[in-house]
């Protein structure tokens, strides 16, 4: 391989890769060095056996090691296992120039760790070719991981972000107070960032907003656009109904989320005066809601158009009781399309069934606390602690 | 992404697989870009075989719907059933979609 301009340009960052030549034959040490400033490197280093190879690898850090197999003191092999057992050089490139022609030792060589071999004597064109392979390699993986590190620094931010948005203790005490409205809330965040978000805030005296959000896949995109729609609903004006905040805040979002991006939203409004819940659906699992000493449950529908995707899409308002003794369960589909131990699809079914289980446990004084502590229990006794999305899961209980 | 597709006059059908979610996106993306570069004019895309959907595959919907509309031609989705159906019916993609012999 011979050294041009468009060469040096097109490998600069390879050039400047750091070379370990461990060999005790001066000459062959030599013609290795020549090979390797000609392609262009200017940190090369020599060790003339592994004793003094290993010593050099700690000081050096090299990124490709030129490896003799027979040599006295420390030979090839036991330099190669000594580096693979350090967990700092576990994936250092090692090429190993050996005189073994035998298949069995060939394979002892790639059993102590070695990447690549040669065979002496060397051919120059190989040997520059096989390096330049295995360093273009392992500097494309070196960035790679480089670049995860910092994906991961910034999606650990995205998510502490978002979990700082949520409502914090005082606003649920708030509504126990003021309101007579029992909160438990759990969100766990699942390992690969979801868009889910929830919230709560007095709008009057009477009444309080609730609200759950999630938006489609996962990832920085997903949890970026959450807290975009945190922002505008931290902006917005009172709105009359839930149906026209969700006209509203579809009409904002339009045009504003890419393509095949979109957000699931309950909204309502309790009234603890009139005992009624006023709500709007887009796309949303189906609120659950258990009466006052009743066994049996109701599902709303969570039907309606996704949010941000169609203009001027129509959002209908709705209005059910909700009075003392009643219990709203909103979620997320974390839940149920969560995989149970038999990979069965957990779905709302058995969902009811750990809520209703749940429910008998609290006895006669309610606590949504207590009821939200059963189900996620059972839930993460079902299906296992590892989220594919984000779980919320919010009880809103009427205790007078 | 395992699927087969099947060509004819100015159609193209493609079959998706059980399963289609975040994982897919790529070769969803390609899919749709290789129908986009090709000289048929309708996609079917048939949901026979899928029987799951997550968040991420309703939104590859969504952008099937606007690379279809943005270069002239026609997309509609097939044989959908079960829960891909329910969520299909929650998300109201029978008003957004032209869809065609649902079981």
């Amino acid at each position: 391989m011979l050294s041009s301009k468009k060469y040096f340009e097109k490998y600069s960052d390879i050039l400047l890769s750091k070379i370990l030549i461990i060999e005790d034959d001066r000459m062959q040490r030599l013609f290795l060095k020549a090979i390797f400033e000609k392609m262009g490197f200017c940190h090369i280093q020599e060790a003339v056996n592994g004793e003094e190879g290993w010593e050099k690898t700690l000081d050096l850090d090299p990124d490709l090691v030129i490896l003799d197999v027979n040599m006295p003191v420390m030979d090839g092999i036991e330099y190669c296992k000594k580096a693979r057992a350090h967990k700092d050089y576990n994936d250092m490139t090692i090429l190993v120039q050996t005189g073994i022609s035998d298949y069995k030792e060939k394979a002892k060589v790639f059993d102590a760790g070695a990447t690549d071999y040669v065979i002496k004597p060397v051919d120059p064109n190989e040997i520059s070719a096989r390096s330049m392979i295995h360093l273009r390699n392992s500097h494309n993986l070196k960035e790679l991981s480089e670049f995860n590190e910092r994906v991961k620094i910034e999606m650990a931010s995205a998510k502490s972000l978002i979990e700082d948005s949520l409502p914090k203790e005082n606003t649920i005490k708030k509504l126990k107070k003021e309101y007579n409205i029992d909160l438990a809330a759990s969100f766990e965040s699942s390992n690969e960032l979801g868009g889910d978000f929830w919230g709560c805030y007095p709008i009057s005296d009477s009444q309080v907003a609730i609200y759950t959000i999630d938006i489609s896949g996962h990832g920085l995109d997903s949890a970026l656009n959450a807290l975009r729609i945190h922002s505008l609903l931290l902006a917005s004006e009172r709105i009359l109904s839930p149906g026209d905040f969700l006209v509203w805040l579809n009409n904002k979002l339009e045009g504003l989320f890419p393509v095949g991006l979109y957000s699931t939203m309950f909204f309502g409004i309790i009234d603890v005066n009139k005992d009624t819940l006023t709500y709007a659906t887009s796309a949303t699992p189906s609120p659950i809601i258990f009466r006052k000493n009743k066994e049996t449950h109701e599902e709303i529908s969570g039907k309606g158009y996704p949010l941000g995707v169609l203009k001027n899409a129509t959002f209908a308002t709705e209005e059910i009781p909700f009075a003392a003794g009643d219990t709203l369960i909103l979620y997320s589909d974390a839940i149920t399309e969560a995989l149970d131990k038999k990979g069965n699809i957990f779905g709302i079914n058995n969902f009811v069934e750990i809520i209703k289980k749940g429910r008998s446990k609290t006895g006669k004084t309610f606590s949504s606390k207590k009821l939200l502590g059963c189900v996620l229990q059972s839930f993460h006794a079902e299906c296992g602690n590892k989220l594919a999305d984000d779980l919320t899961l919010n009880i809103y209980h009427r205790s007078k | 992404m395992y699927y087969t597709k099947k060509d004819s006059e100015d159609k193209r059908e493609v079959f998706l697989p059980c399963k289609l979610t975040s994982s897919n996106r790529s070769d969803f993306i390609k899919i749709i870009d290789r129908f986009i570069e090709s000289d048929k004019k309708v996609l079917i895309l048939n949901f026979n075989d899928t029987e799951y959907i997550d968040s991420a595959g309703l939104g590859f919907m969504l952008i099937a719907y606007q690379e279809v509309l943005n270069n002239d031609k026609k997309l509609f989705l097939k044989n959908i059933k079960g829960n891909v159906l329910k969520s299909f019916d929650i998300m109201n993609f029978g008003n957004i979609f032209d869809i065609i012999d649902n079981q």
